[in-house]
């Protein structure tokens, strides 16, 4: 197994020679590939389906790390829209801030966002964990099927909109709630679930007031007699 | 999808190469459209005098014959043209709205813009063509906006592209990605209270609508967030004054946009890569704008 750590600088290399690179180093058993210069550019590390260690030095674009499954990210930076989108294992932790629909869509593995993130953050979770450090913006966890959320900061307006499964956990301020989303009872496993997951990521999950968000269940099944809750929803 | 781009120094003494900021930023947001680009830009004010840019299409009317219809309104001077984009100082003391109709009155004209500080620059093509057809990378100023298009609905020619001058209120612009669904009724009222637009875009409203807000006594802050009431549909739009700029985004934050900022300088862009031309350092740390938030930086 290659133990050299491939060094790639972004400003030589085109978008598409730069994604090449890191899979080809995946292949080869690399087990780090750091990037420097990556000047917030779109579509960086997607599809990457190997099981590879991947570092920027600086801010990343749209989609970064999207459509992959075993990889591990890091950017010392931010990160634009949709980082992780779809993302199926492995994990992506972001030292920055984050744009809108971080981790949407995502089966599986842990996005961290340790500043805030923008609307739609969680859009449509089908797994996985994703854990914002800072606010998250609004409707974020809109139509969560499974998977966990964390928020250490405050929650936009429509938190949970229309969640289906899976919790949602914020430490500071909701604004508002979605449609079908309700507080429920934060029990002992709850917090063991916090303290893992946050304790990973540096963070004393014990400064903070947690509420845990779930599904109501107005919305999974369509009643007649329960005509307002549908016409809120829509 | 359109691209937004500006910059401002906050030291209301300071200026500097903010034409070329807005070539560097427009740049990489050709992605989110080629079909224009423009820029307002803000420079050293002279007292008494107004900065015109107008339009001049091919084989309609000569550099001449603007510059006569300006001398017969008021004093010419550094008057000069790049093909068809016309610029020249004229001392004015009177109605702006006439000024623009007496050059109007020449035969395929547009005026882009009058301010005492403010000059738009726009043409179809990406920030390169745009560069060639009039040069304005060079430009030294306070602040400007940018504005990489994809035209969805209006037409893609000069008059449709922005920046949009808040006709006739000087040095006032507006760059908008997005779509104004009310915008009919928006300009009805506007009309209505003698409001004229020069094109039927739905971006020229929002300029409309904000100068009249200002000159109706309220502060850049109130206009900006009555507009997030006010204007249907989804926008993110940065709006120009001699003194600053302004931005909103709609309530459901459908449309991207983020700032930076430290101690000198205020950048926002729709994408961070922008931004990232202009300055590397990992101390400016962007944000987006929340849905429904307006921000102000005035020098």
């Amino acid at each position: 197994m290659a133990t050299l750590t491939s060094e790639i600088d972004c400003s030589q290399h085109t978008t598409r020679e730069i994604n090449q690179a890191i899979k080809r180093a995946a292949a080869d058993g690399v087990p780090e590939v750091r990037l420097t210069n990556p000047a917030a550019r779109h579509c960086l590390a997607v599809a990457v389906m190997s099981p590879v260690r991947v570092v920027f030095d600086g801010p990343v674009g749209w989609y970064c790390g999207g459509m992959s499954d075993g990889v591990e990210i890091v950017v010392n930076g931010n990160c634009g829209w949709s980082v992780g989108e779809n993302l199926m294992s492995g994990s992506i932790a972001v030292h920055g801030n984050g744009g809108s629909s971080a981790a949407a869509t995502i089966r599986g593995g842990r996005v961290f966002i340790e500043g805030d993130t923008g609307a739609r953050s969680g859009i449509s979770m089908k797994g996985g964990t994703l854990i914002v450090g800072g606010s998250v913006g609004y409707m974020s966890g809109f139509m969560m099927q499974r998977g966990t959320m964390i928020v250490c900061g405050d929650a936009g307006d429509g938190i949970g909109d229309s969640m289906y499964e899976g919790a949602v956990f914020v430490g500071g301020e909701i604004h508002s709630l979605g449609a079908d989303c309700v507080e429920a009872e934060l029990t002992g496993d709850d917090r063991a679930v916090l303290e893992s997951e946050l304790t990973a990521n540096g963070i004393d999950a014990g400064g903070f007031d947690w509420k845990k968000l779930v599904s109501g269940r107005k919305l999974w099944n369509f009643s007649k007699h329960e005509y307002d809750h549908w016409r809120g929803a829509l | 999808m359109c691209g937004l781009c500006g910059f401002l120094y906050k030291d209301a003494e300071r200026h500097g190469p903010v034409g070329r900021v807005m070539f560097d930023m427009l740049t990489p947001l050709d992605r989110r459209g080629t079909d224009s680009t423009g820029v307002a830009l803000y420079g050293e004010p002279k007292t008494g005098t107004y900065v015109l840019r107008v339009r001049m299409e091919a084989n309609g009317s000569t550099p001449e014959d603007v510059n006569e219809a300006l001398e017969a309104a008021g004093t010419v001077s550094e008057a000069g043209h790049t093909g068809g984009n016309f610029r020249a100082r004229i001392g004015y003391d009177g109605d702006l709205g006439e000024l623009t109709d007496r050059v109007e009155q020449v035969p395929g004209t547009e005026v882009f813009s009058i301010g005492r500080s403010m000059e738009i620059v726009k043409d179809v093509g990406d920030a390169s063509d745009v560069e060639r057809a009039a040069p304005y990378s060079g430009f030294e100023g306070s602040h400007a906006i940018g504005h990489t298009r994809m035209a969805t609905e209006s037409l893609v020619d000069v008059a449709h592209s922005h920046p949009f001058w808040a006709r006739p209120f000087p040095d006032i612009s507006v760059v908008h990605n997005g779509h104004i669904t009310n915008y009919h009724k928006l300009r009805r009222r506007l009309a209505e209270k003698g409001h004229r637009f020069a094109t039927g875009n739905d971006s020229e409203a929002i300029a409309v609508y904000i100068a009249d807000k200002l000159e109706e006594g309220n502060s850049l802050e109130d206009a900006l967030r009555s507009s997030v009431h006010d204007l249907d549909g989804t926008f993110a739009y940065l709006i120009s004054t001699p003194d600053g700029i302004g931005v909103a985004r709609d309530r459901f934050a459908l449309k991207p946009l983020l700032f930076a900022e430290d101690a000198d300088q205020v950048l926002i862009a729709s994408e961070e890569i922008a931004l990232r031309r202009v300055e590397s350092s990992s101390d400016l740390k962007p944000r987006e704008l929340g849905a429904g938030e307006v921000r102000w930086w005035l020098r």
